[in-house]
């Protein structure tokens, strides 16, 4: 099985100059992980993802405590939330992100998505986005396959 | 590559009931006797697209549950969808077909409001779009609160990328398209037979319309009619006369979604013009004899093509 048999040909993307709080809104209603980047020429130029977001947010010395479960509340990261919701995309653009093209085969796919610890892959065409690929996807078809 | 758009899309519910009558509950017997699918001219025309094997992506605002559901099964069809999604809920329409009766009843919502910053985020995903297009078609349903001055400035985007325009406008939103050139033009006269004003009640009305705007219009190279159960394609210099034989059924499908379909299909394959108006008057034949929402038998719709005869009137 390959790429091609399994990924969503949905091109929902964002702009560099796109800011946060309304990435984050689309987060919510597509309810997709991660969110292709492309250019005004409609060409793919990168990837943000939530956990970049949320990353951006969590102070420096939590991500060193092995865990974060005995502070009080999240007011640190609310704070930190407040600024980032105003920052653009092209802040937080991940340009090196991993990406999968049709022919790729699905277990290349899962792999990747395993590696890099991502929930989401933008399908390319050369520069061209396609679509996107979701470990759900990958799941659901597997589990169709199965039942036929 | 080929855009639609729908701005105002519709989840459409069709019960098929063979006596439906005034004041009294109908249970039906069995799940076949209800469809749900999505529905919109240019949704409409990217389903019958992909019944021809032929790609397209769908842009449109589309909100909540019933817009998610539009989109699931677009995807599930293998069509792209590069959609705005907005807070307001997309429209559900409901339809009863009775068979018996020979009658179509339907229920259209109005559709959910489009903000200014959903509005802009459509022009800006319009316009990064029409960079890697060929062809876009637009039509159907406005949303409010965008008027027909919309219509006009997405064909005006498209034709400065290079980008032919094929429109479907409702009533009342022709003036603008017409001054915006589309590259083909298909106004809807069934009910009140008038464009801008102009009462278009016969062939010859109809011919006199098409001198009259190719004079003032540089950019347009067709214009379709669908007046007294003719279909009618005026080229620069011909126009092509197709009868046809329409039912209540069909107009609920809407015979003009295949019409657009087939000429975005025929100009992706660089046909010549009599090749192209035969392919679509083979396509508008073959749809209403199949009396289903799309057409999906192209072997059928290419052996038609090829003895199909069109009245021809030079103009």
């Amino acid at each position: 099985m390959i790429v091609k048999d399994v990924y969503l040909r949905d091109v929902t993307s964002v702009s560099l100059n796109s800011n946060i709080k309304s990435v984050i809104k689309l987060f919510n209603l597509t309810r997709y992980y991660a969110l292709p980047i492309t250019n005004v020429d409609n060409e793919y130029i990168g990837c943000i993802d939530i956990s970049d977001i949320i990353d951006s947010c969590v102070p420096k010395y939590m991500k060193d405590l092995s865990s974060s479960a005995f502070l009080p509340d999240v007011d640190m990261f609310y704070n930190r939330l407040n600024n980032v919701k105003d920052m653009l995309v092209k802040d937080l653009i991940k340009d090196d992100y991993p990406t999968l093209r049709e022919e790729d085969s699905v277990s290349y796919a899962a792999d990747l998505l395993e590696k890099f610890n991502r929930r989401t892959l933008p399908v390319l065409d050369g520069k061209k986005l396609l679509g996107i690929l979701t470990r759900l996807e990958i799941i659901s078809v597997l589990i169709k396959k199965e039942s036929i | 590559m080929i855009a639609t758009v729908t701005l105002n899309p519709a989840l459409d519910r069709i019960y098929f009931i063979d006596d439906f009558q005034d004041n009294k509950t109908c249970h039906l017997i069995n799940n076949n006797l209800v469809s749900l699918s999505s529905g919109g001219k240019g949704i409409n025309v990217s389903v019958q697209l992909s019944k021809l094997d032929t790609t397209s992506v769908a842009l449109g605002f589309i909100g909540q549950e019933t817009g998610r559901l539009i989109e699931k099964e677009l995807l599930l069809q293998g069509i792209t969808t590069n959609f705005v999604r907005i807070d307001g809920r997309t429209r559900t329409s409901i339809f009863v077909v009775d068979s018996n009766n020979q009658t179509v009843k339907g229920i259209c919502e109005h559709g959910p409001e489009i903000s200014k910053e959903d509005r802009s985020m459509f022009l800006e995903l319009f316009e990064k779009n029409m960079k890697s297009v060929d062809m876009v078609f637009i039509g159907g349903k406005l949303i409010d609160p965008l008027d027909s001055k919309f219509y006009a400035k997405l064909i005006r985007i498209a034709n400065n990328n290079n980008v032919k325009t094929l429109v479907l406008p409702n009533e009342g939103c022709c003036a603008q398209v017409i001054k915006a050139e589309p590259f083909m033009l298909f106004p809807d006269i069934r009910e009140n037979k008038t464009v801008n004003g102009v009462l278009l009640n016969s062939i010859p009305e109809c011919i006199d319309f098409v001198k009259e705007t190719y004079s003032n219009n540089t950019k347009t190279q067709y214009i379709v009619f669908d007046i007294n159960k003719k279909v009618v394609i005026c080229s620069r210099t011909t126009a092509y006369v197709f009868d046809i034989e329409q039912s209540n059924f069909a107009n609920l499908i809407g015979l003009e979604d295949a019409i657009m379909s087939g000429f975005i299909y025929a100009i992706d394959k660089s046909y010549s013009e009599k090749e192209l108006v035969n392919f679509v008057g083979a396509l508008a034949l073959e749809y209403l004899k199949t009396n289903k929402k799309y057409c999906s038998n192209l072997e059928d719709i290419m052996q038609r093509k090829n003895i199909i005869q069109p009245e021809v009137i030079a103009l």
